[in-house]
């Protein structure tokens, strides 16, 4: 029978590819390094992201031009990727020789406990680090080796930039409403949020659809009010801070009034960040939620004048703070193979010279280089950009970047991205709320003191 | 054949809207695909230029050649390994009598159910203890046991319902269980092995979770993985990524299309005719 | 019925062994590869494990705090809804559609059948930026509703709190009919004419074919969807992840959602194996469950 000649023809073809395959699949390994070569193998979290990409390219081209000898293999992942799978590369027997970590108690606290990084004191005494950063800003990469302490004990890694949240304004919409300069203050926020709404126009511009809006919110809020301590007592766990303190209660009231005089966008729970944003550019909306990676800012610069990113307002209206902390920094893996260089290449990211090379790009660098102002207007950024990046500055320079609040405990981020949905339509109670966060929060704490 | 003219237009209309509500949506990401780079707005928007290029981009920027490659090579492996495992044990579960006969089935059958995301992790460590972490061989044998599971409840259905004269023909004609197999009861089994390599294929090519884990030590990337190159940490292009999507999608709809004209002629009803 | 088996009765032990011979290959490649690793999450489901850190030893606090938080609770909840979608709706579609097709003509199957594969086919990426620009309180959806008056329908479908879930299931119908229909149809196609001309020669008009004929025909083949889909309504992480992420609020969290955020993101791999080790076992009921009919005696 034809069909059957047919048949033991396939079988045999596919047995020969099958074989083949699994030959080339077992075996396949990856034979890169000349003699007397070295590679660096530094893993990142930026995928997506093409602009810092572009930047660290020709960071890396340059890093190879000044060690002969050396090349740089960039292995890019998606953030998300990132955050997932490092433990399992960390924990192995040949990890990269520098990697991002993600900061939180289940990450650099995990890794930290688990003996997996680099104590980075010597490499920080050699090369000076301790002079490259405020204390603020180091004590985000530090962890205790128990895992308990976040701002405490070693120092893990090292940023190389940083970011920030903020407000966005449509100064074309904000003219026209007669509003001449952005609020300084809550009450001012208010207020001119209402006249938005009574002109019909969307106040904030908000979105649920991602966790991320909802959790800035509330860090801003409770910063707003409480002053860098509200948050940052959360987040390293000191002075018994809970989120039903009178500073929870406001924010979250806060919250739920916006919510019910209309001042969000309609549909909210139905936008994700991105989208929130792209909503925000096509013009909708007087103000909106925002963090420095979004700029630049979709458009010519004719375009994106009209957008203005300011600091959100503070209840009193003094002091410069905002939620900024620093991109996920650049640590190396205990087991890492060329220490030496690892600590090179991460003394050479966060110099003063790649400092320079990130605000050309529009990024924003954890310390100011020198000649800063005009390097930023020289780099030929919109207008947002730059008001980013000079603000931003400004943030690590004189003023306190504070960690983001969900920092504080491991399920506190999807807690509190369910929780803001439910408090803002009505089906939770600003008690309820603030129970549901202090649940996912307090155990934690305590299990941690134990 | 007492079919009613209305009776057939009936059908093809029901039949033809089904097929376009099954369509219309993915339109909307061909859409998408063609809008300019950089686009983070998730809303499709007609009317503005068309890209063709984005096509050609992102098989640079994802470096797709590589990563379909990978897919390839994963999906067909586990596709020879499933179907060459799953007939026999299909044919085992369905016509012969051991102990346990009905327990190992369903056994067989809890594959369907375990749940990858609490499992891939701590089967990470281990694979990794015995080398077979971060290569393809390990994603492979993974995916091979995942779609076994399916794969023998499939073949023993077949099995099961195979007339029971084709099997005693054979048996009568002194043929052993290997010779009946093979001769008889497979080339009646044509459409039901195609659709057991089609859907092998397909579950194999869009796993991403599995590929993920199991490859996250190494340079190897799957199809699908190679899409988070347009998704960062709050933007996505999104013209990119139907771009990339797209052209990640069309070797599994290439396999599917180039299958299905088999299992689209009906089969005569075997050995068993005239 | 084949149960003749292949094995005589002298030769019944030596027929058993020969069985045992088919089938020990891929029983012992799935029981090395899948359910050696299954038990010894098991174990890992009663400790408390970051993945690095050795593992502490809790005994049943993990499956106790899952059986006791509402959150949990709710999540399987929505798994049953969900169920009802991917399966129930589907197959009942499906069949319906079948029955048509069944034994009319139909021009241009191939062209058909293949968008018909389409949404099964593409990746959950596609699928999820798809039905959102769809479902998006501005997207076609609504504008069609508009469109015909039909304003008060218009929502943000997978913004609202009651109407997200089942936004998800029905693209989980979307994304099954199709393989159903699939299989469904090789199936028919397997069902020898001859008992369609006996019918007819009863004088049975199309819809009592379809249920003497036809729907015996593809039992085996409806058992398959509906294990395919019930299996397939519990491991939709990946288009809750693209889609909604478990919101608004929590009214989308579905247990595999809910592991995989305990696993890869909150980090306890004890919890996520205690919440794995459940869903496995709900699972296997329901299949228990719906199989029974197609157990033949």
């Amino acid at each position: 029978m034809p069909k059957f000649r047919l048949r033991r023809r396939f079988t045999y073809i596919s047995a020969a590819i099958l074989a083949a395959t699994l030959a080339l699949a077992g075996c396949g390994s990856d034979d890169d390094a000349g003699a007397g070569d070295s590679t660096l193998v530094v893993l990142n979290g930026l995928g997506g992201s093409p602009g810092i990409l572009a930047i660290y390219e020709k960071l890396n081209d340059q890093f190879e031009s000044e060690n002969p000898g050396v090349t740089v293999d960039f292995q890019t992942k998606s953030f998300d990727e990132l955050a997932s799978t490092s433990k399992l590369q960390l924990s192995g027997g040949s990890p990269p020789d520098v990697s991002q970590v993600n900061r939180g108690y289940q990450a650099l606290g995990a890794f930290a406990k688990g003996g997996l990084l680099t104590d980075l004191a010597d490499y920080a005494k050699q090369y000076g680090w301790d002079a490259r950063r405020s204390e603020s800003q180091l004590q985000l990469n530090r962890h205790s080796t128990d895992g308990k302490l976040m701002g405490e004990g070693p120092l893990w890694g090292m940023d190389a930039t940083t970011a920030w949240i903020g407000l966005l304004v449509n100064t074309e919409i904000a003219t026209k409403l007669g509003i001449a300069e952005p609020p300084k203050t809550i009450a001012e926020l208010e207020s001119q949020m209402q006249k938005a709404k009574d002109a019909g126009e969307i106040p904030m511009q908000f979105g649920t659809g991602n966790g991320e809006l909802a959790a800035w919110l509330l860090s801003e809020l409770l910063l707003a009010q409480g002053g860098p301590g509200a948050v940052q007592d959360l987040v390293f766990h000191k002075g018994d801070a809970t989120f039903t303190s009178p500073t929870g209660v406001w924010a979250a009231t806060t919250m739920k009034t916006w919510a019910d005089k209309g001042f969000f966008a309609p549909d909210w729970t139905a936008y994700k960040t991105d989208q929130v944003i792209a909503n925000f550019t096509g013009g909708k909306g007087l103000f909106s939620l925002t963090s420095s990676r979004f700029m630049p800012m979709k458009g010519t610069a004719d375009e994106t004048r009209k957008f203005s990113m300011v600091f959100f307002p503070s209840v009193s209206g003094q002091g410069v703070a905002a939620v900024g902390a620093g991109d996920i920094p650049w640590t190396i893996p205990a087991k890492a193979k060329n220490k030496d260089l690892a600590a090179k290449y991460i003394d050479f990211v966060t110099s003063e010279a790649a400092a320079a090379q990130f605000l050309a790009g529009g990024a924003i660098p954890s310390k100011p280089p020198a000649g800063a102002d005009a390097a930023i207007s020289s780099a030929n950024l919109p207008v947002p950009s730059q008001e980013a990046v000079s603000n931003g500055l400004k943030l690590v320079g004189d003023g306190t970047p504070v960690p983001y609040v969900d920092w504080g405990a491991p399920e506190l981020y999807p807690v509190i991205s369910s929780s803001v949905d439910q408090l803002l339509a009505g089906s939770l109670s600003v008690d309820d709320f603030l129970g549901k966060l202090q649940e996912a929060y307090g155990p934690f704490v305590k299990s941690l003191e134990g | 054949m007492k079919t009613t003219r209305t009776h057939t237009a009936v059908g093809q209309l029901v039949v033809t809207c089904a097929a376009a509500l099954a369509v219309v949506p993915l339109l909307g990401v061909v859409i998408m695909s063609l809008a300019a780079p950089g686009t983070t707005d998730s809303t499709v928007r007609a009317g503005g230029s068309l890209h063709f290029g984005n096509f050609a981009d992102v098989w640079e920027l994802a470096d797709l050649g590589k990563a379909l490659g990978t897919s390839f090579t994963i999906s067909l492996s586990a596709t020879v390994l499933t179907v060459l495992l799953a007939v026999p044990a299909g044919y085992a579960l369905a016509l012969f009598r051991f102990p346990l006969r009905n327990l190992l089935f369903v056994v067989l059958l809890t594959g369907l159910m375990l749940p990858n995301e609490s499992l891939v992790i701590p089967l990470y460590f281990d694979f990794r203890e015995i080398g077979l972490a971060d290569n393809l061989l390990g994603v492979i044998l993974v995916e091979t046991a995942l779609g076994l599971a399916f794969g023998s409840f499939w073949m023993r259905s077949f099995f099961r319902d195979v007339p029971a004269e084709l099997v005693d023909a054979g048996k009568v004609d002194g043929a052993n269980s290997f010779v009946i197999l093979t001769r008889l009861l497979l080339p009646t089994a044509v459409p039901q092995l195609l659709a057991l390599v089609v859907l092998s294929f397909v579950w194999s090519w869009n796993d991403l979770l599995v590929p993920l884990v199991m490859l996250s030590g190494g340079r190897e990337v799957t199809a699908p993985m190679s899409l988070a190159a347009f998704q960062g940490q709050y933007t996505t292009d999104y013209a990119y990524l139907a771009a990339a999507a797209l052209l990640t999608a069309l070797p599994v709809v290439a396999v599917y299309i180039a299958l299905q004209r088999s299992f689209a002629h009906g089969i005569t009803s075997g050995a068993i005719k005239g | 019925m084949a149960s003749s088996l292949i094995a005589g009765r002298p030769a019944r032990r030596r027929g058993a062994l020969v069985g045992l011979g088919y089938l020990a290959p891929a029983l012992l490649f799935y029981v090395i590869l899948l359910l050696v690793p299954f038990f010894r999450s098991v174990y890992v489901s009663f400790t408390t494990w970051d993945g690095i850190s050795p593992k502490e030893w809790v005994g049943l606090d993990n499956y106790r705090s899952i059986l006791e938080s509402e959150q949990y609770r709710d999540a399987f909840l929505h798994a049953f809804v969900l169920i009802g979608f991917y399966a129930f709706l589907t197959m009942a579609v499906a069949l319906v559609l079948v029955g048509i097709l069944g034994s009319t003509k139909i021009r241009g199957m191939v062209v058909l059948r293949t968008a018909l594969f389409l949404p099964y086919v593409v990746t959950p990426v596609v699928t999820g930026v798809a039905w959102r620009w769809l479902l998006a309180p501005d997207g076609p959806v609504n504008g069609a509703l508009r469109a015909v008056g039909l304003d008060g329908w218009a929502r943000a479908w997978l913004g609202d709190f009651a109407w997200s879930l089942p936004s998800i299931g029905m693209i989980g119908t979307w994304m099954l009919l199709g393989l159903a229909l699939v299989l469904l149809i090789a199936g028919v196609q397997r069902i020898p004419p001859d008992l369609y001309e006996a019918a007819r020669l009863d004088g049975a008009g199309a819809v009592r074919e379809f249920f003497a004929v036809t729907l015996p025909g593809v039992r085996g083949e409806v058992a398959v969807v509906t294990v395919l889909s019930v299996t397939a309504s519990l491991r939709n992480f990946d288009l809750v992840y693209v889609t909604t992420q478990g919101g608004p609020g929590t009214s989308t969290e579905v247990p595999s959602y809910l592991v995989y955020q305990q696993a890869f993101f909150v980090g306890d791999l004890g919890l996520a194996a205690a919440m794995g080790v459940l869903l496995t076992l709900l699972i296997l009921l329901l299949t228990l469950v719906i199989l029974r009919p197609w157990r033949k005696g």
